[in-house]
Formats: structure tokens, sequence, C-alpha cells
């Protein structure tokens, strides 16, 4: 049995779910995959026996958990060969598409694996991960003393941060703490000078250089 | 012509602007919102050209009344030019909006105001340089000194350009802007596809596509899209700027700055200010009020008194000229001076630097700082100041700054206070009532930030540099503050005070008043005729001043009350019940039910007050 056909036909099962929230006919997958009915009736048989796929009384098929996942798999594989053809390597959307179409069939968890760290590799750690850190340390503005310079490494939640990126605090981003009242801070970023409640400092996670 | 001044908060865009059209200015209330937008007329080789001042604001992408109205207004093509004005003297953080603006293809100008700023802090712009980058003209001005601003019309009208610039964003960003840009058709630009990956627009096709990259750039980027553009955007200006600007190292000035924000002594300066502001509303108000309520009373009412009408349209025409009286008697000298007073020091940037000082206690009502403003405005007028609390935050917060502002003695209660108490009994007592109205918005704050459901949000505040303040921006505020006051309680009034004469005319007062008898008399210790005088104070608050003295027949008041009964009387009618334009902004602000609560919680209060002031009185025989 042809791997790329089985996971094709995977893939149409759970758009279709998506979309209807119904379990698809081999008609119907036939007209999206554009494969012939015979074959797809013989692999849709072949999932059922797998137990990925079951068929109900209508005659109508629907994905198993198990095939759920599978399709999610292959689905995760398809986007990260995507992003990595658009956006790497600047190729065109829908060569882009088309090119992950035949690739997510014949590369390996591994490759994929290894490209998704590839993608993410190349920025550095906005947010505290595990393997960063040492590098994204917890202080954050609030716990920072009158005077102290600080650079800004990541804010957390979204609630104002638009607002807090308009008058440029943003990641990499140096301040300056003016002055303290009590936990409200008086800051410096950019010449300006911006007041922020102590809430919102404890949003914001710095950095101290030496 | 249309042409639009934008720009970031505190760039002198206003004084600008009034340099521009001089008197004749209108404010307009965009629909469904309360940013006031001023514009102006001006003629310039027969072709009229209407200037428009935009709010202030620091981005077109954002959330707030302030920006979507703009981003509105600027993608429906409501301008042909816009002159977008920069602070010289923090260059780089204004690109960032200049840079957004460039992007809606509109022809502009870059306005590098406060020029004589920049050059005291020894900064040198290279005007010649950041043309030739952005491809649209820039003229260095000074608004405070008037510098290059007669250039500024002439430029925008015949030399305005479709910047060239462009942002170069991350290139997902850009991977992403090109997708939609395909998807929408040839009819879409650049801004659009931007706008539509923050989930801004109205094309269905678009947001829909958009949401599905923007999944996907989020997850790969671990933050927002709109922080991604942001920081790319900070990026450009921040090139651009080491381009174009060149400091010279110069003292870092502070100046005053050292003693307004400094814990001890700035909060001491703030108390300082805002008392001395309150007495002078207090004694230039109660003098004026004096001159025009005795003036009133010489050439219009007398002369209506003696021209022998039929009774009921007697009734009708005097509560036209009471309200009237009332309305100006207020108006002009209480509220006015308040805003005059008030405008002066908004001007000069203090107002952001009290919300600091003021944001740790402001935390313990469940507010932050910036909620201080509002209070602050609602000593003039309650209505305003509800108004404005919609900038602030979250359901919590407003709920209970509405509660709050609502307490806050305003300048027809000032009237209430200076005239009765600090006439007939004295100075001190009138003081002693607004601490014990303070002590009581205090203990009301603890009380509802404990029981108010809701999250809570911090604020985030430029602090400007202070400025001496302009005159002529002075009067502009003064004007757009009182307007409200006017527009909104002036007819209020009217309609009230007549509604109130006829009833009067056909008995009902009376039957209200043999009601509420055991309450007013019992409670309270007042005579009956207070409780009509308490009513007439739910339309306007000092109404119930004026009512006591005329259903007294005198107005020695001191002939037919105590001071004790003055004393009481004053503090019920500042607390008691919010007057009828606070309670109708209340209702359409925050809802029935938090009108209602409102409502019912100051008669309680006031009653409560003013009952404990009675008992106290007779338990102790000094008084």
């Amino acid at each position: 049995m042809d791997n790329a056909e089985r996971e094709d036909i995977l893939l149409s099962l759970m758009r279709q779910a998506n979309l209807t929230g119904m379990g698809g006919k081999p008609a119907d997958i036939a007209f999206h995959t554009g494969y012939q009915e015979k074959n797809v009736q013989e692999i849709l048989a072949n999932l059922v026996r797998s137990g990925e796929v079951t068929v109900s009384e209508d005659g109508r098929y629907h994905l198993s958990p198990d095939g759920m996942q599978a399709a999610e798999t292959i689905m995760r594989r398809h986007r990260v060969l995507e992003t990595f053809f658009q956006e790497m390597l600047g190729m065109d959307h829908d060569l882009a598409h088309a090119e992950a179409c035949s690739m997510e069939h014949h590369t390996s968890d591994d490759t994929i694996n290894r490209l998704r760290r590839f993608i993410r590799g190349n920025r550095g750690c906005h947010v505290p991960c595990h393997g960063h850190a040492r590098r994204c340390s917890c202080k954050t503005l609030a716990d920072c003393a009158q005077g102290e310079v600080v650079r800004i490494d990541a804010i957390r939640g979204c609630g104002r941060g638009g607002r807090l990126a308009d008058l440029g605090l943003i990641p990499g981003e140096h301040v300056t703490i003016r002055q303290r009242m009590a936990d409200t801070l008086l800051i410096r970023v950019k010449d300006c000078d911006i007041a922020i409640s102590p809430e919102i400092a404890r949003s914001v996670l710095v950095e101290v250089e030496y | 012509m249309k042409i639009g001044l934008i720009g970031n908060p505190n760039v002198g865009k206003s004084l600008i602007f009034s340099h521009l059209t001089g008197i004749g200015v209108e404010v307009s209330n965009y629909p469904g919102t309360t940013v006031d937008i001023l514009s102006g007329v001006l003629c310039i080789n027969r072709i009229p050209v209407e200037i428009i001042d935009l709010p202030g604001i620091y981005s077109l992408d954002g959330e707030s009344d302030e920006e979507r109205l703009v981003r509105d207004m600027i993608l429906s093509h409501t301008f042909d030019v816009l002159i977008v004005i920069l602070d010289a003297a923090h260059l780089e953080r204004n690109l960032y909006l200049f840079l957004q603006v460039l992007e809606h293809h509109i022809p502009l100008i870059a306005v590098l105001n406060m020029a004589d700023e920049a050059e005291k802090q020894g900064i040198e712009i290279d005007t010649k340089t950041l043309s030739e980058i952005t491809g649209v003209p820039v003229l260095l001005t000074s608004a405070t000194l008037g510098k290059n601003i007669p250039e500024l019309i002439p430029l925008a009208t015949q030399q305005a350009r479709v910047g060239t610039y462009q942002v170069s964003y991350d290139r997902h960003i850009e991977a992403a802007v090109r997708t939609l840009m395909r998807i929408s058709g040839s009819g879409s630009s650049r801004v659009f596809a931007l706008l539509a990956l923050q989930g801004i627009g109205n094309d269905p096709l678009l947001l829909e596509a958009a949401k599905t990259i923007t999944g996907e750039l989020e997850e790969e980027h671990r933050m927002p899209v709109s922080s991604l553009l942001a920081g790319n955007r900070h990026h450009a200006a921040r090139e651009i700027a080491v381009r174009v600007v060149s400091k010279a190292l110069g003292k870092e000035m502070r100046g005053l700055d050292t003693w307004l924000l400094t814990p001890f002594s700035g909060v001491l300066i703030m108390i300082g200010i805002l008392l001395s502001l309150l007495i002078s509303v207090f004694f230039i108000g109660s003098y004026l009020e004096e001159c025009i309520v005795l003036a009133f009373d010489l050439w219009v009412l007398a002369p209506l008194a003696n021209a022998s009408l039929d009774p009921l349209v007697y009734e009708l025409a005097f509560s036209f000229v009471i309200a009237i009286q009332a309305g100006l008697g207020i108006a002009f000298p209480f509220v006015f001076t308040f805003y005059l007073l008030m405008s002066v020091v908004e001007d000069t940037g203090y107002m952001s630097r009290i919300a600091f000082l003021a944001d740790r206690i402001m935390h313990r009502f469940g507010l932050h700082g910036q909620a201080i403003i509002p209070m602050v405005l609602g000593l003039g007028c309650n209505v305003p100041a509800i108004m404005a609390i919609r900038q602030i935050g979250t359901k919590r917060e407003r709920h209970i700054a509405a509660f709050l502002i609502t307490m806050v003695p305003c300048s027809a209660r000032t009237v209430i206070i200076a005239g009765i108490v600090s006439v007939f009994v004295g100075l001190f007592a009138a003081l002693s009532i607004y601490l014990i109205i303070f002590t009581l918005i205090l203990l009301s704050g603890l009380f509802l930030s404990r029981i108010t459901p809701g999250t809570q949000m911090g604020m985030v505040l430029e602090v400007p540099p202070l400025r001496v303040p302009s005159p002529a921006m002075v009067l502009t505020r003064t004007w757009i503050h009182i307007r409200e006051f006017l527009i909104i309680a002036m007819p209020l009034l009217i309609v009230s005070s007549m509604v109130l004469g006829l009833l009067g005319f056909y008995g009902v007062l009376d039957v209200i008043e043999s009601a509420t008898a055991p309450v007013v008399n019992g409670i309270l210790g007042l005579p009956p005729f207070a409780s009509t005088a308490l009513l007439f104070g739910i339309l306007r608050k000092e109404m119930a001043f004026e009512t006591l003295i005329v259903l007294a027949g005198t107005a020695t008041l001191t002939d037919v009350m105590t001071r004790v009964q003055l004393y009481v009387f004053a503090l019920v009618s500042t607390l008691f019940i919010p007057c009828i334009s606070t309670i109708a902004v209340l209702y359409r602000e925050q809802g029935l039910m938090t009108a209602i609560q409102i409502s019912l919680y100051t008669v309680f209060l006031g009653c409560t007050a003013g009952a404990i002031v009675h008992w106290i009185s007779t338990m102790v025989p000094f008084f």
C-alpha cells in the first residue's frame, strides 16, 4: 500500500471532519484527493482493519482517536515544511504548499524536528523557556532599584502589551528607572518618561547589563 | 481641502492648531465617542481649507477610542493632506507613529516641533536627510516661539508628498503580507494587509486568511503579531534617528522634577497645589457669584414679579429665569474659574505627575493613578468627570471610580458650603465638611475595592516634560471643559426647574414635605421646609441653597435655623444623591444598576452623616 495515498486519505477525512463535523464518503474522498474511488475503498478497508478509521451505518468513514493523531502528525509535518520553504527559502506560497504536500509523506519525524529547531534557532528566546533559563532571569522591572539601567527581555501577558510596545517598551530596549514611588515606577525609555503601575512593571522581564 | 494634524500627545499639536486657526474653533464630538475633535476653517487663495486637530495618539493600530477614531478617519480618506507633528526633542519615539502614517500613502508633510526645546538639549536634526529618507518635506518649527508656523500651510497645500519609505518587517511578516495582498486582489494595499494581521479591517475574506497566518506567526515567534510589528518599526525608527539626529553631550536637566516627583516633597507640593486651587475657586467663585445673582435679582426677577402676569405663566417664567440664574451663577464663577485654573495645571503637564504620585494610594481603592485625573476634574463638575472614566481600564475600575467621583464635591456643592457654612457658621466649619467628605470618599474606596468583583489593570502614562502654559491653549481647554457643562447640564436644569415649579404650583410639594417630615425633622433635626430644599438639590446642587433662602423668606438664614441645623443641611445636601445630570450621565455611561446603586448609597450616606452630626449636637450641650 502506498503510504502517500493512505496519508492523503487520513488528511482528507480530518479536513472533512473539521469542516462539516461528519465523516466522509469514499466518493467525496476520491474527489478531494484525486484518487480512484476503487483504490480509496481498498485503503479505507485497510485503515478500518488497523483501527485508525471506523465506519458508521450510513456508509460514512470516521477517524478514530488513533487516526486523528496520525492525521495531526502529518499536518504538522506539512506546516513545518511549508514554513521552511516559504519563510527560510523565500519560496512562493503556492509552490511551497505544493512541495510540502508531496514531501510530507516521505520525510521522517527526525528531519521535521530538526527543521523545526532550525527555524526556531534563528531567534533569541523571548520567553523563559527551559533551554534559556539562565539567560532569561526572572527579574522584573518591579524588582529594580532607583537609578538602575536594565534591558527588557520579554513582556508577559498581552493585556497592555500593545500600549507598552507603542511607547517603545520592546524586548532589547534599555530602560532607566528614574524614580520609585513605593512600587510605582517612573522609567525613561527612548528619552521619554513613563509612569507605570506595579502590576504592569511586574509583567516586564528584564536583564541587568554589566 | 481638508488637512489633519496628527501626532503623539504632548507634542504641541494643539498649540500649532490654535496658531493656524486663531479663534472660531469648532469643537465636535465624533459619534459614539467622547473624543473631542477641533476643527477650524482658513481661506487660502480663496480656497477654504479645513484644519482638523486629531486627538494625540501613540499608534494607529491600537484599540483605544482615540486610536480607532483616527484610524477610521484616515482609512476613509477624510483628509487630503496630513501634517504629522513630531517632537524634535524626542524624535526617535515620535518616528514610530510617523512610520505608521507613511504606510497609509496619503500626501503629508512632517513637522518637527519643539525645535527650541531640542536646541536647548543640544539636539541637532538633519532635516534634509530625513526628508530624503522618507520622501516627504520636513519643516522645523517651534510653536511656543511661533517660529516657521506661517510656512506650514503653504508647504502642506503645495508640497505634500506620499512618503517613499517603507519599514522592512521581519521576513515572516513580509511573506504574510505578500500572501494577503494576493488574496485580497490588486485593489488592496500593504497597509490593509498589515492591519488585517492585527485583526483590524472589514474585509471578512482578508481577516479570515490573516487569522490563520497570525496563528502560525504567533506560534512561531511566541509573541503577538502587534508586538512583532512594533519591534520592527522601533528598529526602523532607531535606524533613521541614528542617521539624522546628532546630540551634543549636555548635562541632564531635571530641574523642578527633582522636587515634584520625589515621594515626600512631591506629595506635599501636590496637596498644596490642589488645596490652593480649591481655595482660590472658593473665594473668587463666591465673590463673582454674589455679583451675578444680585444682578439677576435686580434686573430680571424684580421686574418679573412686578409684571403682574397670570400665576401659572409667572410660575413657569420664574422657574425658567431661576434656572438660568442658577446656571450662570454656578457656571461662570465656579465652573469657569475652576477649569481655568485646572487648564493651567493641565497645560504644564503636571496632571500626569499627580497620577504618578497618587498611583500608590489609588491602588488601595482598587484604582490606579490615572483615575485621579477625572476625580480632580470632578471638583469642577461631576458630569464631564464621569464621562472621562471611560478612559480608565477595566469594568471594576470604572465602577469604583463612578462611585467615588459622584461623591467628589463639585463646584455646585462648593457653592452650598461657601454660601451656607462659611458665611453663617465659619470658615473652619466649611473646611471640616470637606474633611468629612474626603474621609468618606477614602472609606468608600476601601470598602468598594473589597466588594467589587473583577480584575485590575495598571496604568501606563507618559510624563511629559514640564512646560510653561500658553494662554491660548488654556483658554481653548477651558472652553472645551465648560462647553460640556453648558450643553449637558444647562438644558436639564431649565427643564427640571420648570417641572418643579409646576409641582409647587399644584401643591405636590406640600405633600412631599409632609411625607418626608419624620426623617428630615425627626432624624436630621431640620425644619420641614428643608426637605423641599433638599429635593431641589437633586436638580442642581446649589439650588438646595437658593431654595432654602426662598422658602425661609430671608437671606439671613441664622434667623430661622440654628447654626447646627445649617451645618447639617449643608452636609446632607452635599453628600446626598448626585444631581439629576450626574444621574443621567451615570445611567448612560455605566448602566441603570450602577446609577441606582450610587443614588441609594449616597442617600444613605448623606442621611447617616447628617443624623450623626445631629445626634452629637444634642448630646454635647456646647453647640
